[in-house]
């Protein structure tokens, strides 16, 4: 009973569901102006360009090994550090060996020019999208966690039968909202780009064919597991809405923790500033494995958003980082949470 | 039985409340004192939401902090700032509150209804609270309190900000409500509980000063209260209590632990002349 009233409390709150509202507006915007920017060769693919697609099999032969000296030699990495980094593009020799002798030959589509809208749904979509719904969720949960706090209410229902328990209920409610405020967004902004750009015809095709090189780089897209286009998406899906539920968890012990609304608010921009920041300090080199373990955290895994499921560029020491990443970032700020109703238990409400 | 055995707060190196020793059975207790006595700091033990630093709250034996939501299913609690939601109805919120004090939904419902009805807002159950007066507010907030028929009422300055009206209305309801329940109600107001008190405890220098009776605790000053209109009259050491005007004269209500009967009139003591004597330290 009690997580009906919490989660249509946020559920139905103004400000959530304005900002979700206003997520979805400056999505349609930005894909509109995208739409007009792209050249009419661009958005008018079809079928043919398919049947038309040129064999060119980009795994016959390719070499990881040139990757990694390649961000070796770029970043003047020595020792251990440039260790992992060979030791993770040894690893994803053996994906594109097995891509080879398995025949899978990408093909080109779109006329050749995947990177615009790869760039487009995985390089900017997508970091738009999953830094709305990870907000969106920061915040329903500091909205769920402060509210008796901010209406005065909280002594009336600590003191009540369900007492400070009614935190964990709060708990459950801010994680489904999240969660369908994250179907929702995401649902919605991809509706609007399937019906702008057609992406039918490539939908079973493997995702390393279609997207034929790393965004921003020369090297191939080469994802650590095959997948196609749709498998891929839901793949990137299920990461964008697993990170708004860690936002989520981080919003909660932030708002457990912090007596205040606004002070709980601080601490959870603060919090991701710092996870942002530290990885750009010195004693953080690339390719060690302090830099590559902080690199799981939430904020990094949002900003390389665009190579989830692939090597991650010299950032990442790890294979499957955003599921590793994931995972970590669940579990920790799953305890920071648990830790945060711990503390409540033993807190007295002054 | 509620008890508290030797209970002390204490904040840092700050005591708040020492060695506090009471117990309650049914009836309507009101916990006198000044403003900062440590009447909330006791309430809000009784309530579970801080924690004795010494001693321990026994209902029937057991520690309330280890009944936890057993204990907590006993009590209904008014805040002494009693918040709400301004965009809910009476009856919205109240069916909220009872699924937070886990009443099912059809009895949360029903109380919810009844309780409107008791607290006279049948009128306005369905209207927001946000254009409700401080006393529709308070009566809200002793209805959440009711909801799940406690054993034990907790009333944290429940007239404070009402109007005389209000308060007489809000005096008459906690009677109507004492029945069959242990009532406690902290005030610093006389008038609220002078009638519909059973017992009364003062606090004083974090300590209990007394339990006690009203006409008991008023026992305490007979013959020592007297009333003049001659007050400059009175020369042996005295405390005004309390001023009127009548026919034209100030009639100087005072208490005076010597015998002044024969320059003033010995008058009946009440609450609030205790009260003045008790706190005359805090009050100058």
């Amino acid at each position: 009973m009690t997580f009906i009233y919490e989660f249509k409390k946020l559920a139905l709150s103004p400000l959530v569901l304005s900002l979700a509202a206003l997520c979805i507006l400056v999505n349609l915007m930005f894909l509109l102006v995208e739409y007009d920017g792209m050249t009419p060769q661009n958005q008018d693919h079809s079928a043919a360009d398919a049947l038309a697609a040129e064999a060119a099999n980009i795994f016959e032969g390719y070499r990881t090994a040139g990757i990694a000296e390649f961000y070796i030699s770029a970043l003047r990495l020595t020792g251990t550090n440039a260790e992992h980094i060979r030791g993770k593009y040894e690893a994803l020799q053996l994906v594109v060996d097995r891509r080879a002798a398995g025949g899978d030959a990408p093909r080109t589509y779109f006329d050749g020019q995947t990177s615009d809208f790869q760039v487009l749904l995985f390089g900017k979509l997508f970091m738009y999208l999953s830094a709305e719904v990870g907000l969106l969720a920061l915040l329903a949960a500091l909205l769920s966690t402060t509210h008796e706090q901010m209406r005065g209410t909280e002594s009336a229902i600590y003191a009540s039968k369900t007492g400070r328990r009614v935190q964990v209920v709060k708990l459950c409610a801010s994680l489904s909202v999240s969660a369908l405020l994250s179907v929702l967004v995401i649902g919605l902004s991809l509706l609007i780009f399937f019906a702008l750009f057609d992406f039918s015809i490539v939908w079973n095709a493997n995702v390393s064919s279609v997207f034929d090189h790393a965004l921003g780089e020369t090297k191939p897209f080469i994802t650590w597991h095959s997948f196609t286009v749709a498998g891929y998406l839901w793949a990137a899906i299920g990461i964008g809405i697993g990170l708004a539920l860690c936002c989520c968890l981080l919003g909660y012990a932030c708002g457990i923790g912090a007596r205040s609304a606004y002070l709980a608010f601080g601490t959870a921009v603060s919090v991701l500033a710092i996870l942002y920041l530290i990885p750009r300090a010195p004693f953080m080199p690339y390719g060690s494995i302090a830099r590559g373990a902080w690199g799981l955290n939430p904020v990094w895994l949002w900003k390389s958003s665009g190579t989830w499921f692939t090597d991650g560029r010299a950032d990442m020491v790890w294979a499957h980082f955003e599921t590793l990443g994931l995972c970590a970032s669940l579990a920790v700020f799953a305890a920071a949470a648990g830790f945060a109703y711990r503390s409540l238990q033993r807190r007295e409400l002054h | 039985m509620l008890s508290l055995n030797r209970v002390t707060k204490q904040y840092g190196s700050f005591t708040a409340l020492e060695q506090i020793d009471l117990e309650f059975s049914r009836g309507v207790y009101a916990l006198l004192a000044p403003n900062g006595a440590g009447k909330t700091t006791l309430i809000k033990m009784l309530s579970t939401l801080i924690f004795p630093t010494k001693g321990e709250i026994l209902w029937n034996g057991d520690d309330i902090i280890g009944l936890d939501a057993a204990y907590r299913d006993m009590i209904g609690y008014l805040p002494q700032d009693f918040g709400y939601y301004r965009n809910h109805t009476p009856r919205e919120f109240l069916r909220y509150m009872a699924a937070v004090k886990c009443l099912k939904r059809d009895r949360g419902a029903r109380r919810a209804d009844e309780l409107i009805d008791l607290v006279g807002l049948s009128d306005v159950r369905n209207k927001k609270m946000r254009k409700f007066s401080g006393g529709m507010i308070q009566r809200v907030g002793i209805a959440q309190a009711m909801l799940n028929d406690p054993q034990i009422l907790i009333l944290d300055e429940p007239t404070a900000g009402l109007d005389p009206k209000e308060r007489v209305r809000f005096r008459n309801l906690i009677s109507s409500l004492s029945k069959d329940r242990i009532v406690i109600l902290s005030t610093h107001i006389v008038s609220d509980i002078e009638t519909i008190a059973s017992s009364v405890i003062l606090l004083k220098d974090r300590r209990l000063l007394t339990q006690d009776s009203p006409a008991a605790i008023c026992g305490t000053l007979d013959g020592n209260v007297y009333e003049t209109d001659d007050i400059e009259a009175i020369k042996a050491p005295h405390l005004v209590l309390t001023e009127r005007q009548e026919n034209g004269r100030t009639v100087t209500r005072f208490a005076s632990e010597r015998d002044c009967a024969s320059a003033a009139r010995v008058v009946n003591p009440n609450l609030e002349d205790v009260f003045l004597y008790v706190y005359r330290d805090e009050e100058r």
